[in-house]
């Protein structure tokens, strides 16, 4: 970080979907790879220009940036080994899953903001919450908590409980 | 990488309707089906594929890329592969791990001969004279329609015989193949019970083995067996059921081998014990990088080299010197000298240019420096020429006492019960420089074995898997209890030993060949034609 700069680019601004704009240290929108990037493509130089974040609304945004603040100190995460490091860490440590303990559309929303921002820590907390949600439940059980259309025939179905009982736990 | 990512702007519909599952593109539903994979069961993982299409679509290639066969799923997953052969094309990893478990059946209730947790519907019947048998299921070819009485080992035979067909068949997508028999039951209670007090009654036949190794597809280049000591030839076949022309066949396409057998022969490399080239044809392995052998006897060890017919099978003829010699307790020396110097012929005529790991481990009960008799292992790294010998004391059972003083190990009191030993140990190895090595389970011969040398990791799912070449600790492993990672293991067992320890291999290797060379053997290998 060039220090001359350094007060200049301290905040930014960033205009959510539904209009508003949200301003935020630099520090923590950087969490996001996509602003960081995009605040390295215009040269370090700082702008009072905010950055249109078209695909997350102002709730959503907050509560990402929430998450970006508690762990605005963390190590990076580095590009190349990102499959390495998430599956190292089977835990969700205590203060993301109070985090999450959201409705489920902010759930599925957060989600989507963290892929669309490229926050891979957050993507990561957020898929895992989900994966802990389908945890010891049976199919119709997983259909109802996410409300998704059993698709298959009756026989269909179990031809594939047939297919698969090899490698159920027993 | 971006490529990876959704960045297309969600469309009003999405947007605009309270987002669910729905709303994630496939990427980030294959991201939480694979968390579910790594943290859930897999009673969880295989629910979840039957939710809807398309989380069977996406789910299904992970669960099919390594592949766990166990006791209780090898019936089940034949059924499948019978009912839909078309998702054996996507395995890539196959592991199969048989461990025979003592049950309530072994009382004679259904047949002595048992392995238990062979599991299928259908499978125990009740015969008209009232006793409970075991049925063959109809996806199995009955080994003996003329027998009466099955055992559930000969079920589980003719399944393995049914998997091994299925590999060659179907599994054109496979990549590393490891089939394995249990050192050591795994029982749920206090006290694990060794096979080998069930060693004559629980037996592999050898062509199994064969069998196996035949059937890999040419595009598996990885391969591990562990027979525990326990394949066995029938009578009147021990020249047609050998296993070792088979590796020898088999190795010159193959990168990474693990083998632990008793009855293997110097020269499945192409060299003789007496290093010279097997009847001038020239072997070539250009794919091989590691090779570990173990030749193990364990745990049928003193029995099974005091049987002349066992040593037959190694050694064809009965009149031969060298089985004279392998019936005595030099044998083992003398048979890992030979496999030895076989090796180490074959790597020094440049047969296997990638080669970068050609180790040799051999189980020994006897006496070292003096010290009482115990059972050991001896490692031999051919390409380096040095000799390991582990542990240097006795593998013993007792009790751990931690105490905040420190820990204490005492020999165990038979008249002690396990409700006193707050914290009883069962094995512990006895290192030099104070050093201990504890596991609660028998499971501390594998432990040390895989200190020793262990050219193959087994993964979270159990998959067995070869090392990657860095000194990293792969990921996933699982250790055995009483450890935390491999690298405090090799710590615990003093992997730099002291130069007492550390003989030359070549020296060792040149005094077994010279009594050889005295007694003039006549023929001592199965591969010569």
């Amino acid at each position: 970080m060039a220090s001359a700069s350094t007060d200049a680019a301290k905040v930014i601004k960033v205009t959510t979907s539904d209009g508003i704009d949200i301003t935020v240290d630099r520090q923590v929108a950087e969490r996001s790879i996509l602003i960081k990037n995009l605040l390295e493509d215009l040269g370090g130089e700082s702008t009072d220009e905010p950055i249109p974040i078209p695909n997350v609304n102002e709730a959503v945004m907050k509560k990402v940036l929430e998450w970006c603040e508690h762990h605005k100190a963390d190590p990076p995460a580095s590009q190349d080994d990102d499959s390495d490091s998430r599956k190292k860490s089977t835990d969700i440590e205590e203060w993301d899953q109070k985090f999450m303990q959201v409705d489920q559309e902010m759930l599925f929303e957060i989600i989507l903001a963290a892929n669309y921002l490229d926050i891979k820590a957050l993507l990561d907390v957020g898929c895992k919450t989900v994966a802990n949600m389908i945890k010891g439940k049976s199919p119709d059980e997983i259909r109802k908590t996410f409300n998704i259309q059993n698709d298959f025939t009756p026989e269909e179905e179990d031809q594939i409980r047939r297919e698969n009982e090899w490698a159920e736990d027993r | 990488m971006a490529s990876t990512r959704c960045i297309a702007p969600r469309t009003r519909s999405q947007t605009a309707t309270c987002s669910s599952f729905k709303a994630l593109p496939n990427e980030l539903r294959l991201m939480i089906l694979g968390d579910l994979f790594a943290l859930g069961t897999m009673t969880d993982f295989c629910n979840a594929l039957r939710v809807c299409k398309n989380w069977n679509e996406l789910g299904t290639p992970l669960l099919w890329t390594n592949v766990l066969i166990k006791n209780s799923n090898i019936l089940f997953f034949i059924r499948s592969i019978t009912l839909a052969a078309k998702n054996s094309e996507r395995i890539r990893n196959i592991s199969v791990y048989i461990h025979p478990i003592k049950t309530a059946y072994l009382q004679g209730r259904v047949h002595s001969k048992t392995l238990s947790f062979l599991r299928f519907p259908g499978l125990i019947h009740e015969s008209p004279s009232g006793i409970r048998a075991w049925q063959m299921p109809d996806i199995l070819p009955n080994p003996d329609p003329c027998l009466k009485l099955l055992s559930e080992w000969q079920i589980l035979e003719s399944a393995l015989m049914k998997l091994f067909s299925l590999m060659k068949e179907n599994m054109s997508s496979l990549i590393s193949a490891s089939f394995r028999i249990a050192t050591h039951t795994e029982h749920q209670s206090a006290t694990p019970i060794t096979i080998e007090s069930y060693r004559w009654n629980i037996r592999l036949p050898r062509h199994t083995l064969g069998t196996y190794l035949k059937s890999l597809p040419p595009t598996c280049v990885n391969v591990e067996f562990d027979d525990c000591g326990r394949s066995h030839s029938m009578p009147h076949q021990i020249k047609s059921e050998h296993v070792c022309p088979i590796l020898h066949e088999v190795i010159p396409r193959l990168q990474h081998v693990q083998i632990k057998a008793f009855d293997l022969c110097p020269g499945i490399l192409g060299c003789d014990y007496l290093g010279n080239s097997q009847n001038g044809k020239t072997f070539n392995a250009p794919q091989l990088q590691t090779l570990h052998i173990n030749l193990r006897p364990e745990p049928v060890t003193r029995m099974f080299m005091n049987s002349k017919r066992n040593c037959e099978l190694l050694y064809i003829s009965e009149d031969d010197p060298y089985s004279a010699i392998f019936a005595t307790s030099l044998g083992p020396t003398f048979h890992q000298n030979a496999f030895a110097k076989s090796l180490r012929a074959a790597y020094d005529s440049g047969a296997m240019p990638k080669i970068r790991a050609l180790k040799l481990m051999n189980w020994y009960t006897g006496q070292i420096h003096n010290s009482d008799r115990y059972t050991y292992y001896s490692s031999v790294d051919i390409i380096q020429g040095t000799l390991r010998v582990v542990p240097k004391t006795v593998l013993q059972v007792g009790v751990l006492k931690i105490e905040p003083s420190g820990i204490s190990w005492d020999l165990a009191d038979e008249e002690m019960t396990k409700a006193e030993w707050p914290n009883y140990c069962e094995y512990a190895i006895a290192l030099d420089a104070g050093k201990e090595l504890y596991s609660r389970t028998r499971d501390a011969y594998k432990m040390l074995e895989s200190a020793v040398d262990d050219g193959w990791f087994t993964t979270q799912h159990g998959i067995r898997l070869p090392q990657p070449e860095c000194d990293a600790e792969p990921e996933g492993t699982e250790w055995y209890a009483g450890t935390t990672s491999r690298s405090t293991l090799i710590d615990d067992v003093n992997a730099e030993c002291p130069g007492s320890w550390v003989d030359s291999a070549m020296g060792n290797i040149q005094d077994g060949l010279d009594e050889l060379h005295r007694i003039q053997p006549t023929s001592v290998d199965g591969i010569q034609a």
